[in-house]
């Protein structure tokens, strides 16, 4: 019985089969427009056509496109044309509001937007917390009380690794080199757990997304304590290299919200679902017309044992299994 | 406490009771209009062999042309006028029974009918739900034993299946689960095991059914027309019951095939008084394929222990208590387990281990009471409960040895708790005041509790390096149980106007009382039949229903993590109103022939927001869930053989269903209307038995449907970077672009089965039967997903979009010995 069954098994893995399938359609590519004037940056906007989903080519330009972008009431075009990057002779400026016009492919696309201040940060300081089975990355800083246009922070640690390590099970020596990015929002209005979960974009080792400060997600102080694992390797060859950096970066709402939905209609998982519509606020086409402001902090943090909060948010950290979990069903349906 | 009607109930509690009065005043004189000349033949139909009481036997005066059939408990009551009667009672697959007799007072009368060796013709002559007499519409009934011969994967018989092979029933995508009734999405049927209902009926990926065919005696499916009994689901009611017993000898199968081993065992406890029916089953896949498995993965390197089981027990005791009443204790308790430990590698120099256990089932328990109170009453009193539980538990479990030699283990579990708890009183009551009314009324509470999610987490980190330090963390996410109550009474009245026209009409009468909100609801229900020639009538109904509970789900399959859950005081009940119209033709005696055309509209149906989940509520799943409407419309085909050598059916739909999500902050697809996941333009099924002799019989099925919608975005745009040199990266990120919501359609389902039954008789007491069946017996590759992949090409692009197919041609042999 046994092997009748192993057989019909072996013959239903054998037989089960993909297909190329056949698909026409008549949709016509979407034109879009991509700007994000960032302050003390030169303005430039990326106008391109959508493609087909077979299609791995990514950016086709668009002939005979005419942008005209006004800035606090002066008009411009721009100086050259790279691709489907479209520049202008123009720094920009917080502050700045600015309106564009798009002729393309028989389509009118406009929007406006306004460039947010930079982000009020001090007290920048990073350590390493050695004490738990994982080290753990802490950075501390302070955002200042002022967030005048009910802006949104936009906070992403980026972390190099670079080293050699045995590995006992393959015995082998690993080399690695990689780039994690971390990414985090806060606001000036109060976040509740379910935005934070609902906010944290991308997700990777298993802690990746838990976010602990004692104060951040009621939003009561603007001091924030983001704390992220790191491998504590013990059969490093080659010393590791951590090379980290904080950048916040402060975007309008609507950057906020385009954001936001585009990192969750892009990481998609489960291909029975459907699409969510990303938002734009743009007419007449699709993309993003928004400012942010940016600065960039290098970390190097010690290695010094400091305590936990005092209070971890447990509302956050269920979050996170959950989210945990439901990538872990995500993969089961597909796999099933 | 604050009271409040829907917005979109239908009538105000003024209108309610008034609509209330006038029922009881029809039904009143529907009571009175009893003659005095007239008297009453009650009692019970069973089977001889067995002592098993007959559901739906047909007991037919021919002088009078008068006749009923028997109820759930195989109880009658035939009310007549004064003179002689030529009785003559029939039940399909049985030898019928005449009598002949001058009824001058009431009498009680119990008939053992003797089963016949092949399924004999019978003069169908009242009431079976599929008959072109009967006033009921829109109503399937597939004989046990036809059930039984449906050639099914791995040769196991399912009721589900075979019930989703008749016109206006749909199945989901292939091992994908789910039933669709004339447009309704799966949370819209309600499943009832002798009376009690189930909320997950789904093993193994919807290929196998939580009802055991071994355990059935009869299968009814309600798609429209509803009797006002029913309540509480939108599309369609299936009724199952189970049987109770053998009341003579014990008796019984035990089967085994490549999956799964089943027994039943039936027999008296005292005899002819008290009776029991057990059945169990369970598949055995993982334990044959561990080995193989672990096998497998040490060759990896890797420590793997995972399989997939599911089993379910049957179990019934009925006790005679007199002539006149009877007592069943009923029990159901089914569980399907996913598991999985695996050893993986960890960067830290240390074992870890994974580790995944995902547990759903129901469980099911009832106490019924039968009570024949008068000759022309019958009372059923019940208490039963059901549950549904789906359990996740996943964790990671690390051992780290220190430089002591000491080891330390460090773990960290999460649980992931869904279930639906009900409790439910109910009483049932059935008079024939006459032989021109039957008539039904009852009432029942049901106690709800609903846990959509519950998370807990316990994380133990023990410090490797220094004993002093440690995280430690237990904490539970509750989304909250929810308790409501439904109330309902209801009554119908089966009414022979005229020998040409009767009708059915009735009032179900229900509120829903949760988080201080009521939600009454006012459900009239009526259908007819007109006689226009010997053979031939016309029907035609209406049915107005309401459900107050969902079942959430972001994916086209039926998966167990999928969510029940009630209205609240924002998400409104969902409503539907349906008409329909038929024909049914008896053509002599070789088949009932019937067409039917139906239209329904549904209201406050609710889907996810899109790109929302299920999975992690805690966001609040009113937040990511919008309401909106929908509407079918079909026409469905069935010419039916129930009796004789050959039998079998064919049935075909065509229909059509569309959704529309337009209010303000809830549209999808940019408010416009769009075709349903299962919006299947045209559904064939062919299923044909035939009994060569007593020893062998073969059957065969083709089904043929549209492909299933699915929504494919066709083009790609880039994210926006504040980063010039960004757009001609490589990792830049691609948005899909929604597009219209099921805009694709995907290739055509089709699929051949064949089984055959060798039996063979050893005593009078021992037989077996050996089935061998095909299943996609030309090996058809039928889609079960879709998706990009990088590894074809397609015209000049390096990706194309790919089909997956998983069940190629499935032999498989099955062995049942009776006893």
């Amino acid at each position: 019985m046994k092997k009748i069954l192993l057989l019909i098994l072996a013959t239903a893995a054998l037989c089960s089969c993909e297909k190329v399938l056949d698909i026409e359609t008549n949709d016509s590519p979407l034109v879009v427009l991509n700007g994000v004037p960032s302050a003390g940056e030169q303005l430039f906007v990326n106008l391109s056509h959508s493609h087909f989903f077979l299609d791995t080519c990514t950016q086709y330009p668009i002939e005979g496109a005419q942008i005209a972008i006004t800035v606090n009431g002066d008009e411009m075009t721009p100086s050259e044309i790279v691709g489907c990057n479209y520049f202008f002779p123009y720094t920009v400026n917080e502050d700045d509001t600015l309106s564009i016009v798009a002729t393309a492919a028989g389509a009118t696309i406009s929007g406006k937007t306004y460039v947010p201040r930079l982000p009020a940060v001090s007290n920048v300081s990073s350590h390493i917390d050695t004490t738990l089975v994982f080290d753990f990355l802490n950075v501390d800083f302070d955002l200042a009380d002022h967030m005048d246009y009910n802006d949104y922070y936009h906070i992403i640690i980026t972390c190099r690794d670079s080293g050699s390590r045995y590995n006992p099970y393959t015995d082998s020596i690993v080399h690695r080199d990689t780039i994690v990015r971390k990414m985090f929002y806060c606001t000036d209005r109060n976040l509740t757990a379910a935005e934070v979960s609902a906010y944290l974009p991308i997700g990777g080792y298993f802690f990746e997304r838990l976010l602990v400060t004692d104060k951040l997600i009621e939003g009561q102080s603007r001091h924030v304590r983001l704390m992220m694992p790191m491998l504590k390797d013990t059969n490093e060859i080659a010393p590791f290299r951590h090379d980290y950096t904080l950048d916040i970066e402060t975007v309008t709402p609507e950057r906020f919200l385009y954001i936001q939905q585009s990192f969750r209609a892009a990481n998609n998982m489960t291909i029975f679902s459907d699409t969510p519509e990303v938002y734009s606020n743009l007419s007449g086409g699709h993309g993003i017309f928004a400012g942010n402001a940016r600065r960039t902090f290098p970390l190097h943090p010690d290695t010094a044992s400091v305590p936990l909060p005092t209070t971890l948010p447990q509302q956050a950290v269920a979050t996170l299994l959950q989210q945990q979990m439901r990538n872990a069903s995500h993969r089961q349906s597909e796999t099933k | 406490m604050k009271r409040r009607a829907a917005s979109n109930a239908p009538h105000t509690t003024a209108q309610m009771k008034r609509l209330y009065l006038i029922l009881l005043i029809v039904l009143a004189a529907a009571t009175r209009s009893v003659t005095a000349q007239s008297y009453t033949i009650s009692g019970q139909i069973t089977d001889a062999a067995s002592g098993e009481t007959l559901i739906g036997a047909t007991i037919y005066d021919a002088k009078s042309g008068k006749g009923t059939v028997t109820n759930v408990n195989g109880r009658f009551s035939l009310t007549l006028k004064s003179d002689s009667v030529w009785l003559r009672v029939t039940f399909v697959g049985y030898k019928p029974h005449y009598e002949r007799f001058l009824l001058a007072a009431n009498q009680k009368r119990n008939y053992a009918l003797q089963p016949a060796m092949e399924l004999q013709e019978v003069v169908i002559t009242a009431e079976r739900p599929t008959d072109y007499k009967s006033s009921q519409m829109s109503a399937i009934e597939i004989p046990v034993e036809q059930l039984k011969s449906v050639p099914v994967l791995f040769g196991e018989a399912d009721v589900v299946k075979a019930v989703q092979l008749m016109p206006g029933v749909q199945g989901g995508s292939e091992g994908g689960g789910g039933m669709y009734v004339r447009g309704g999405g799966p949370d819209e049927n309600l499943f009832l095991l002798d009376g009690v209902p189930l909320y997950n009926v789904n093993h193994l990926g919807g290929f196998f059914s939580a009802f055991n065919a071994d355990a059935v005696k009869n299968v009814t499916l309600y798609k429209g027309s509803f009797p006002a009994r029913f309540g509480g689901r939108l599309s369609s009611v299936l009724d199952v019951t189970t049987n109770d017993g053998n009341n003579k000898e014990l008796h019984g199968n035990a089967s085994i095939g490549f999956v799964s081993a089943k027994v039943n065992v039936e027999g008296p406890i005292i005899k002819e008084r008290t009776t029991f029916n057990l059945s169990a089953r369970r598949t055995y896949a993982d334990l044959l394929l561990q080995p193989l498995v672990r096998h497998l993965a040490e060759n990896n390197g890797n420590d793997l222990r995972a399989g997939y089981y599911f089993y379910d027990i049957n179990g019934k005791v009925s006790h005679r208590l007199s002539d006149r009443s009877s007592l069943h204790a009923s029990f159901y308790m089914g569980d399907d387990d996913v598991y999985l430990r695996a050893r993986t590698e960890s960067s830290l120099a240390e074992d870890q281990y994974m580790k995944l256990d995902n547990n759903w089932g129901n469980l099911v328990a009832a106490l019924r009471w039968n009570i024949m109170a008068t000759d022309k009453t019958f009372l059923n009193l019940s208490a039963s409960y059901t549950r549904y539980n789906n359990n996740i538990v996943a964790g990671i479990e690390k051992i780290a040895t220190l430089a002591s030699g000491e080891e330390q283990t460090s773990t960290m579990d999460m649980d992931y708790d869904s279930k639906i708890r009900d409790l439910t009183l109910r009483a049932d009551l059935t008079t024939q005041p006459n032989t021109n009314h039957s008539i039904q009324y009852g009432c029942n509470i049901i106690r709800h509790w609903f846990t959509p999610s519950v998370v807990s987490a316990s994380i133990d980190y023990f410090d490797q390096i220094q004993m002093n330090s440690a995280l430690k963390i237990d904490t539970a996410l509750n989304d909250g149980i929810v308790m409501a109550n439904e109330y309902t009474a209801y009554a119908e009245d089966d009414w022979s106007i005229s020998d040409a026209l009767k009708i059915n009409y009735g009032l179900n009468m229900t509120t829903f009382h949760v988080q201080n909100t009521l939600y009454p609801s006012l459900q009239p229900r009526l259908s007819g039949r007109l006689i226009l020639a010997d053979g031939l009538s016309l029907k035609m109904g209406y049915a107005y229903m309401t459900q107050y509970m969902h079942l959430l789900s972001t994916t086209s399959i039926s998966l167990p993590t999928d969510l029940w859950v009630p209205v609240t005081e924002r998400i409104k009940p969902m409503h539907s109103h349906q008409v329909a119209a038929g024909l049914f033709y008896k053509l002599a005696d070789m088949a009932d022939l019937s067409i039917e055309g139906y239209y329904k509209s549904m209201n406050n149906l609710i889907e996810y927001r899109e790109g929302a989940t299920s999975f992690g509520t805690t966001e609040g799943w009113e937040d990511q869930v919008v309401a909106g409407r929908g509407w079918a419309y079909g026409i469905e085909l069935l010419a039916q053989r129930t009796v004789g050598n050959l039998t079998g059916w064919i049935g075909y739909t065509w229909s059509r269903t569309m959704h529309l999500f337009d209010r303000d902050g809830q549209t999808l697809n940019h408010g416009k209307a769009f075709p349903a996941k299962f919006d299947r333009r045209h559904d064939l099924s062919i299923v044909v038995n035939y009994k060569f002799s007593d020893h062998f019989d073969v059957s065969a099925t083709w089904v043929f449907s549209s492909g299933n919608t699915a929504t494919l975005a066709t083009q790609y745009y880039t994210m926006a970077s504040d980063n010039a040199d960004d757009y001609t990266s490589d990792d830049l990120r691609q948005i899909p672009n929604g597009g219209e919501r099921n805009n694709y359609r995907m290739p055509n389902y089709h699929r051949a089965d064949i089984s055959a039954n060798f039996h063979r008789t050893f005593s009078p007491r021992i037989r077996r039967t050996i089935n061998v069946s095909i299943y996609n017996l030309y090996n058809r590759a039928n889609p079960y997903i879709i998706y990009t992949s990088s590894s074809y090409s397609y015209k000049s692009y390096s990706r194309a979009l790919v089909q997956l197919s998983i069940f190629p041609i499935l032999p498989s042999v099955a062995y049942t010995l009776y006893f």
